[in-house]
């Protein structure tokens, strides 16, 4: 029986992972994720979750026994944030090349120095290289559905996926969830069919020193490649799992009754400005255009949700078939030395396909500020002022910060 | 003067904390319990020198001064019980702090 | 409709419970959208920390911090001194304060209803503790349920009291949650 409970973020994740019958869990406490693999050891501990539970001495570990759980053939979660992130880094790049399907939650958190334990992006955001496929949530059901969709994806596909939510803003905060009845999540979701595993009866090495060249020196070994081709297939893998992805998406949909998509649209026709965001800003910003609408502006939102592999075309084409003239992104991340990730990509993807808009792209929220309506109100007004002033181009600019 | 001590200090580029005392205001409102020094019990003041001091060593907050007989600054003492649990005299006790007055 | 309640206490008062034991209230038995968070950020026993509850009758989108609150609740009367409670309270809106003083007694003017309610004298009498501290979460809520001006009813608020402390531990907070409904002074 599907069942209705009051949970934070951090817990909605746990149950996910607990209905999709995770196998091993291995996890490194780090505010504001704890809470989170904190349940799933209680779940294993009382029995209600079979699976093992691995404490380790750091996030690098965590990652590693992952990837070396997921290598014999078992469904693997971890948790992290922020530094603990970062200091999975190489891992991460691990897991991607050698194409586990493990699934990580993000609890979104801003990166020291100086240190900070409210939400940003940037730690996600900095891992977008790694191969790793990344979901963005605005709200806990949302958390609750896109791990287990991640699974999904990942076993799919062969790909990690990193499900990231805003720290403390959803990962503490309680909303309604809906439980799904675990028949029907086992009828969603079947075991973990690994592709290659470790198996002392049948030896292998996995991931072993693999030549820049193609070798020819055994029969049929050029088949197989050399590095680049093996980094290749990840990357054609994860230019085409759009399909995957929407599919999955669209199953669950007609299961249980709530899809996302690529990208969520509100008040999008007709705008003649869009608000581009991802996570708890993009919900956030859906009151913002409400009230902007009710004074007499048509503003809608874009809340992306797949931020890697980016959707590139299909934003493209969204912009390019909406009547609208400015895109405003806003960015809780930003690449130093130059702009936000989202904004950097969005605009290179109008680029590619040919699409004129006017971007502008946003700073807000970095380390933790409180994000309001009537600062992303603020944005817009002054994109909708420059652009009325003929000033169509500009430069990233940093809100709400003391200059 | 402790209230001037940022005034002429230029803004760093990469965060700095410098000791300022009451950084965290008046965490003696967070007391649920206050630690009370009973002199006659005290090592320091029986024998009129500066000994033992355990409690001024294991306070966390360094509320407690390094005098005979150590004194506690209730401004700023939290009730957290160490110097209590530390004193080896069994000189300092904790009592609620309903019993005292604001 | 969207009523915020912002809550003050002091780490280990339970006032993020509070917080969620209206939340849920609101959600199982009005059928309403909810969101309660803890303040953002660490907490220590004694320090003043804030929760929030936000109850609305379409899905809660607003992810920020609550600014202008219909309603204050506040479980330590000794806040007041340190606190700033009444920020951002809203024209008309009400102040529920854990204190036996009346209303016109306690030191706050403004456009806004002060509610008090004696909840520690009624977790003194159940002998209410967790930790040592007394437990004054559950006592407030009687209060809440008393003073707010949206539609809870006291039975819904014990029945989920007893769900997060059963047995005679949920019968006695679900008592107390009574006492303190009775006992609120609402001028």
């Amino acid at each position: 029986m599907s069942e209705k409970l009051v949970l934070s973020g951090n817990h909605a994740a746990a149950h996910a992972c607990k209905g999709a019958r995770v196998q091993v869990i291995a996890a490194y406490p780090i505010t504001p994720q704890s809470p989170a693999t904190e349940l799933l050891s209680r779940f294993v501990e009382t029995g209600q979750l079979n699976a093992k539970y691995v404490c380790v001495e750091s996030e690098h570990s965590a990652m590693t026994v992952c990837i070396a759980a997921s290598s014999t053939g078992a469904r693997t979660f971890t948790a992290t944030s922020a530094n603990g992130l970062a200091l999975m880094h190489e891992q991460l790049h691990w897991a991607a090349g050698a194409r586990l399907p493990i699934v990580m939650a993000c609890v979104n958190r801003a990166v020291a120095a100086p240190w900070n334990v409210w939400t940003d992006n940037q730690d996600s955001i900095s891992q977008r290289d790694t191969g790793w496929i990344q979901l963005y949530c605005e709200d806990n059901q949302e958390i609750y559905d896109t791990i287990l969709q991640a699974y999904k994806i990942a076993e799919q596909i062969y790909c990690p996926v990193m499900v990231c939510y805003d720290g403390y803003i959803l990962s503490h905060t309680l909303m309604p969830v809906e439980i799904i009845d675990q028949n029907a999540i086992d009828e969603f979701l079947p075991p973990f069919k690994p592709y290659v595993t470790l198996d002392p009866d049948d030896p292998k090495v996995l991931n072993l020193v693999t030549f820049p060249w193609i070798r020819h020196d055994h029969p049929h070994i050029e088949k197989f490649g050399g590095y680049p081709e093996i980094r290749y297939k990840l990357q054609q893998t994860l230019r085409s799992s759009f399909d995957v992805i929407e599919r999955v998406d669209k199953e669950f949909g007609e299961k249980f009754d709530r899809q996302y998509g690529i990208f969520k649209e509100y008040m999008c026709d007709e705008a003649d400005y869009i608000i581009l965001a991802m996570g708890s800003l993009a919900s956030e910003a859906t009151v913002a255009a409400e009230i902007l609408y009710e004074e007499g502006y048509t503003v809608g939102v874009l809340s992306l949700k797949l931020f890697r592999p980016f959707p590139a075309k299909q934003l493209a084409t969204f912009a390019k078939q909406s009547a609208a003239s400015t895109f405003i992104v806003i960015d809780r991340n930003l690449s130093y030395g130059y702009e936000g990730a989202l904004c950097t990509d969005f605009k290179a993807a109008l680029y590619t396909h040919h699409v004129q808009k006017n971007v502008h792209g946003y700073l807000l929220g970095i380390g933790g500020r409180d994000v309001n309506v009537e600062q992303i109100m603020e944005i817009v007004h002054k994109s909708r002022k420059a652009i009325e002033a003929g000033q169509l181009d500009k430069e990233t600019e940093w809100i709400n910060i003391m200059k | 003067m402790e209230k001037d001590k940022l005034k002429n200090i230029e803004v760093p580029i990469s965060s700095i904390s410098i000791p300022i005392e009451g950084e965290a205001g008046r965490t003696g409102s967070w007391r649920t319990e206050r630690p009370i020094l009973d002199p006659s019990k005290c090592a320091a003041v029986k024998q009129n020198k500066l000994v033992c001091m355990l409690c001024w060593l294991y306070c966390p907050e360094g509320t407690i001064s390094r005098t005979i007989p150590p004194k506690i600054n209730y401004y700023y003492c939290k009730g957290c019980g160490i110097c209590a649990k530390e004193c080896p005299s069994k000189a300092i006790t904790m009592k609620d702090e309903t019993n005292f007055e604001e | 409709m969207l009523y915020e309640i912002r809550w003050h206490g002091r780490g280990g008062q339970g006032a993020i419970t509070a917080a969620q034991i209206l939340a849920e209230a609101a959600y199982y038995y009005n059928d309403l959208y909810i969101t309660a968070s803890p303040s953002f950020g660490a907490e220590r026993r004694g320090a003043p920390i804030t929760a929030s509850t936000r109850i609305s009758d379409e899905k809660i989108r607003l992810r920020s911090q609550i600014i202008n609150p219909d309603l204050v609740v506040v479980l330590d009367e000794t806040l007041l001194k340190d606190v700033d409670v009444t920020a951002g309270l809203k024209p008309g809106g009400s102040i529920i304060i854990n204190s036996p003083k009346r209303p016109n007694e306690i030191n706050l003017k403004g456009n806004f209803r002060v509610v008090t309610a004696d909840a520690t004298k009624v977790a003194l009498e159940l002998d209410l503790r967790a930790a040592g501290l007394l437990v004054l979460n559950t006592p407030i809520l009687g209060a809440v349920v008393r003073a707010t001006d949206f539609d809870i009813a006291l039975e819904h608020v014990q029945a989920i009291i007893k769900k997060h402390f059963p047995g005679p531990l949920g019968e006695k907070n679900a008592e107390a949650a009574k006492r303190t409904f009775e006992i609120t002074q609402l001028q």
